[in-house]
C-alpha cells in the first residue's frame, strides 16, 4: 500500500478487538468437533471504537493502565494481531519496537542477531551494512557486540535493539516502553533520538508509556485509554491532565 | 446439543460488527520467504552448536549411533536380511533410517515451529510459513549430510556409485515437502492445543513400525498388512530411495505419483489448516 503526503500513515476507526477465551482448554476442542456448531467460546473485549490518525513527522503518545489494551493496539497496527471489526489502514511500513530483544538468539553474537532480525524483516542487507557503524557507535557497546547476547543485561540488549531499529530507516516506529529500559543517559539519548527522526527525517511514531515525561518531550499528540475505550485524544498537555487527574 | 440455546452460543459470542477492513504496509511476501528460511536455516544450523566442542559433527554422530543400535539389534541379535542381494543389513537399514529421522525431524520441528518462534510472531507482521519452511530446509541439510554418510558407507561395502542416485535429491525433496505440509498441520494446531506435541510423538511411533524400514516389504506377505504398509506415506519414500540406491534404476512411475500425491496432499492440508486458524493464531501464542 502506498501512502502519499495527503494521506494519514495511519488510519483506525472504530477499532474493535475482542479475545475469544473459554472457561476450559477441553472447551475449544468439543467447538471444533462440532465444526462449529456450537460456541463455547466467550468474548473478552480489549478494545472498543478506537479512531484515530497519525500524519507523516508526528508522534502519537498511548497512555492507559495496565491491562487497557495500549498493547493490543500496537500489535494490530504492526500487522500482528487481526482486529474483529472497524478499520485500520498502516500505509507505510510499522517497526514494532516492542520487546523485540527478547527474540535474539541467546547463543548469537550481538552482530550476528542484528543480521538475523534484520532478515526476518525482509531488509536488504545492505541497509545493515550502510547503517552498521551509526548503529555500533549509538549502542555504545563497543567490541560487546562481538559476544553472544546470553551474557548481555537486559539494557544491554535493550541498546542494542533501539540502536538497530532506529537506524533501519523507519517509516513508522511502534514502541512499547522500549525508552524505559537501560540507564537514565540511554534513554535521554533515545529520546534524543526519537525526536530527530520525527522532526528532521519526517518519520512518524506510536509511542506506549507510563513514562508520562517521556511523552511530554517526543509527542505531539496524545491518546488516552481506559478499559479498551477510548477516552480522549488530543494535544499533550490536555490528554495528560485529565488522565493524571483520573488517576 | 446443536439446537440448544447454549448460553455461550456462538450468536451470543461474536460482536455484532461487520468484517474488519486491515491493510498493513510491508509484510514479507511469498517470494522472499524461501531465501529468508534459507537465510535463517542457515544461521539455525550454525547457532545450533556454537559453543559446543564438536560443532555440526554431532548432526553426523547422532544418527550414526542410532543406526549402530538398529543395525546391532536387527541385524545382529534378531537377524533380519536386507532382500536385496549382496547389501549388508546395515547399509539396507542406513538407506531407510536416515530418510526416517529427517521425515520425522521435519513433522517434529515443523509442529513446533510456531510455538518456538512466538516471539517474533507476537511482535512482527512476518509471514507465519517461514518458521515451517525453516524447519523442513534444516531437515533436507540434515539428511543430504546424512547420505553423504551412507553412500560413503556403501562404496566402502560395494555399493557403486550410479546415476540413478541423483533421483535422490527430488525424492528427498518431496520427502521432507510431505513431513513439513503434516508438520505445518500440526504446528498450527499445537499454539491452540499444547497437548497436540505428545499425540504427534505417539503416532509416529506405529508410522515409524509399519513402514518398512528394518525390514523389507518382502517380509510383510501379501496380507491386509501389506496395504497397511503400503498406506503409509513414508512407504514410497522408502521403496523409491532403496530403488534408486542400490539397484541403480530410476523409481517407477506410480512411486513418483505416490510420493507427489502425499507431498502435495500434505501440503495443501497444511496451508488450509493454517488458513482457517490463521485469524486467531497470535492471539493463543
Amino acid at each position: 500500500m502506498k501512502s502519499t503526503d495527503d494521506e494519514p500513515v495511519v488510519e483506525v476507526s472504530n477499532l474493535t478487538k475482542s479475545y475469544r477465551l473459554y472457561p476450559k482448554p477441553i472447551d475449544r476442542a468439543k467447538e471444533w468437533l462440532s465444526l462449529g456448531r456450537i460456541s463455547y467460546a466467550f468474548p473478552k473485549p480489549a478494545l472498543q471504537g478506537i479512531s484515530f490518525r497519525l500524519n507523516t513527522g508526528e508522534c502519537l503518545g498511548v497512555v492507559g493502565r495496565n491491562g487497557s489494551g495500549k498493547s493490543t493496539l500496537l500489535s494490530i497496527l504492526a500487522g500482528v494481531r487481526q482486529p474483529t471489526s472497524g478499520k485500520v489502514h498502516v500505509r507505510k511500513r510499522p517497526f514494532a519496537l516492542y520487546e523485540i530483544a527478547s527474540g535474539f538468539h541467546p547463543r548469537l553474537t550481538g552482530a550476528q542477531n542484528m543480521v538475523s532480525v534484520t532478515r526476518l524483516l525482509g531488509l536488504p542487507p545492505e541497509l545493515l551494512e550502510q547503517q552498521r557503524e551509526a548503529i555500533l557507535a549509538f549502542s555504545e557497546l563497543g567490541s560487546d557486540l562481538h559476544r553472544p547476547i546470553r551474557e548481555y543485561s537486559t539494557g544491554m540488549k535493550a541498546r542494542l535493539a533501539f540502536s538497530l531499529f532506529s537506524h533501519l530507516e523507519p517509516d513508522l516506529l511502534l514502541i512499547d516502553e522500549a525508552l524505559s529500559v537501560g540507564d537514565a543517559a540511554f534513554q535521554k539519548k533515545s529520546a534524543k533520538r526519537l525526536r530527530q527522526l520525527i522532526q528532521e527525517n519526517h518519520r512518524s511514531v506510536i509511542l506506549v508509556s507510563h513514562g508520562l515525561s517521556a511523552i511530554r518531550q517526543i509527542c505531539d499528540r496524545a491518546l488516552w485509554i481506559d478499559r479498551g475505550v477510548q477516552k480522549a485524544i488530543g494535544p499533550v498537555d490536555e490528554v495528560l491532565e485529565r488522565y493524571q487527574q483520573s488517576n | 446439543m446443536p439446537g440448544d440455546a447454549h448460553p455461550l452460543s456462538k450468536k451470543s459470542s461474536e460482536p455484532p460488527y461487520g468484517e474488519p477492513d486491515v491493510q498493513i504496509a510491508g509484510r514479507v511476501e511469498h517470494k522472499d520467504l524461501v531465501r529468508l528460511a534459507w537465510a535463517r536455516a542457515k544461521t539455525q544450523f550454525g547457532s545450533e552448536y556454537a559453543g559446543s566442542a564438536l560443532g555440526g559433527v554431532w548432526h553426523l554422530l547422532q544418527p550414526l549411533a542410532m543406526i549402530g543400535i538398529y543395525t546391532l539389534v536387527f541385524g545382529v541379535v534378531i537377524r533380519v536380511r536386507s532382500d536385496i542381494e549382496g547389501v549388508a543389513y546395515g547399509l539396507y537399514l542406513c538407506s531407510a533410517l536416515v530418510p526416517w529421522l529427517a521425515f520425522q525431524e521435519s513433522i517434529t520441528k515443523g509442529s513446533t515451529s510456531f510455538t518456538r518462534n512466538q516471539h517474533f510472531l507476537r511482535k512482527l507482521n512476518v509471514n507465519e510459513l517461514v518458521f515451517p519452511l525453516e524447519s523442513g530446509l534444516q531437515a533436507f541439510v540434515g539428511l543430504m549430510l546424512g547420505y553423504v554418510v551412507v553412500s560413503a558407507f556403501g562404496l566402502v561395502t560395494g555399493v557403486p556409485v550410479q546415476g540413478s542416485w541423483f533421483a535422490l535429491i527430488p525424492i528427498f525433496l518431496l520427502l521432507i515437502g510431505c513431513g513439513s505440509g503434516i508438520g505445518l498441520a500440526c504446528g498450527s494446531v499445537v499454539p491452540f492445543f499444547p497437548d497436540f506435541t505428545n499425540v504427534v510423538q505417539i503416532i509416529l511411533r506405529p508410522m515409524f513400525w509399519l513402514t518398512p524400514v528394518i525390514y523389507p516389504l518382502s517380509q510383510v506377505g501379501d496380507g491386509p498388512l501389506r496395504w497397511v504398509v503400503l498406506a503409509q506415506p513414508m512407504t514410497p519414500f522408502v521403496l523409491a530411495t532403496r530403488q534408486a540406491f542400490f539397484e541403480g534404476t530410476f523409481p517407477e512411475i506410480q512411486l513418483w505419483l505416490a510420493m507427489g500425491a502425499w507431498t502435495f496432499g500434505t501440503i495443501a492440508f497444511g496451508l488450509l489448516i493454517l488458513r482457517v486458524l490463521r485469524h486467531e493464531l497470535r492471539d493463543v501464542l
